[in-house]
């Protein structure tokens, strides 16, 4: 099943439209009493293609950040021979998988000025992760029904 | 534990990307066209899902994407030495010629007709000029053609009618020759009368004695049982076919062991 959501995380890291109607339809076949881990990677997927098709340009620019930077630190395989970030710009699954990319890189990998006089923009990962929180709150219930524990108290990590 | 938010990214996606075992694996050329960028957007993500969770084939990916990037940088840099001089001489070319066309057609549009005329009738003219001289110069040829072979008759009639005079080619006489002239010789009293007519004799048949013999250094030779005039000239001068001149020069007489003979010695040796 999770080769299934990584052809869509694969088009969403590099910025492409995925259509929400279908992948909703999708997860809506996962039944209650699927594993948590299952749930959890459609309502991720779910509030990550939302959010790209429904926030604002700075959102849709600092999610593809968050995204790139969470899915880039896996332990296999290495990052490559002359790696430079700003190469990852329509970059997949392909080239981000265990790059292992700071948060700085992965800002100028969409294109951002990463720092400025006060230094790396830190903020914008806290941002996106209070707006993927709510979306995913909203899914799993929509979905499947009663929050997990970790994703209860939505206000105290946004 | 408390846990946050973060916490349910990070092992949501170790979930999405935890390493399985594949029972199939995609093909090298699958790769190429990969890294060609000739695949379909799905199927390119799908074989991109599978590397994600495929250490051993995102290895194998990330290797030839190395290596084709070190071959393009290589074709490149190659490229662009051989390239660069040649690419800045054309549009050189390129810019002068376009100078000429915006003068000549793009102020004067006219131009462009009135140039095709002038042109038919440059060559017009050169056809008129060119196939009169090609028609005279190929009757010329054939006149010279006939000439040629009348001249080639008239030589082999002439030829044929002239077969009897001496090769020039032959070098010495043969006994026959020698004693024929000896014989003819023996009748003049006169020395030098008889020396006159010797050497027009050999002169009037052609005969060329060898340079590398010095006729006028001469030297005695005692003769030795079993001698003869050619093995003598063969011994002494290289060359048998002497024998003869030999004979002439030592008085036309017989050869007797132990008695003396004068033999010309050789240019260069001795």
């Amino acid at each position: 099943m999770n080769e299934e959501r990584l052809v869509y995380w694969d088009m969403l890291l590099r910025g492409e439209e995925v259509d929400l109607t279908h992948l909703r339809a999708l997860a809506a076949k996962v039944g209650g009493e699927a594993p948590e881990e299952e749930k959890a990677g459609w309502v991720l997927l779910l509030a990550s293609a939302e959010l790209m098709q429904t926030g604002s340009m700075a959102d849709q620019r600092n999610l593809l950040a968050y995204l790139r930077y969470k899915f880039s630190q896996t332990d296999h395989p290495k990052r490559p021979k002359n790696f430079h970030p700003k190469d990852l710009e329509c970059a997949g699954l392909e080239r981000i998988v265990g790059v292992k990319l700071t948060w700085e890189e992965a800002l100028i990998s969409v294109g951002r000025i990463a720092k400025d006089a006060k230094g790396v923009d830190y903020s914008a990962q806290k941002r996106i992760e209070a707006k993927l929180k709510e979306l995913s709150r909203k899914w799993w219930g929509e979905l499947f029904g009663p929050l997990p524990k970790i994703l209860e108290g939505g206000e105290e990590n946004a | 534990m408390p846990e946050n938010f973060e916490q349910f990214v990070d092992r949501t996606i170790a979930y999405e990307l935890s390493a399985k075992e594949h029972p199939h694996h995609p093909a090298l050329s699958l790769f190429l066209d990969d890294l060609a960028g000739d695949l379909p957007p799905t199927v390119r993500s799908q074989l991109h899902a599978h590397l994600a969770t495929c250490p051993q084939c995102m290895e194998r990916w990330r290797a030839l994407e190395e290596a084709l990037k070190e071959e393009q940088s290589v074709l490149e840099e190659k490229a662009e030495i051989l390239a660069m001089p040649e690419i800045l001489s054309q549009r050189q070319k390129e810019k002068a010629f376009a100078r000429l066309r915006a003068r000549f057609f793009a102020q004067k549009p006219l131009l462009h007709p009135f140039l095709a005329l002038v042109s038919v009738a440059l060559f017009l003219v050169f056809l008129g000029v060119t196939l009169p001289v090609l028609h005279r110069s190929n009757a010329r040829i054939a006149a010279l053609t006939e000439e040629v072979k009348q001249l080639r008759d008239e030589i082999s009639s002439f030829t044929s009618e002239i077969s009897f005079i001496p090769s020039a080619t032959k070098i010495s006489p043969s006994w026959e020759e020698i004693k024929e002239l000896v014989s003819s010789a023996q009748q003049i009293d006169d020395p030098w009368v008889r020396a006159v007519f010797i050497a027009a004799y050999f002169g009037a048949h052609g005969w060329r004695l060898p340079k590398e013999v010095d006729w006028s250094r001469m030297r005695a030779y005692q003769v030795k049982p079993g001698d003869s005039w050619e093995s003598i000239a063969e011994r002494e001068l290289g060359d048998k076919t002497l024998g003869p001149v030999l004979y002439l020069v030592n008085g036309a007489r017989e050869l007797v062991p132990g008695k003396g003979i004068m033999v010309p010695e050789k240019r260069g040796g001795g």
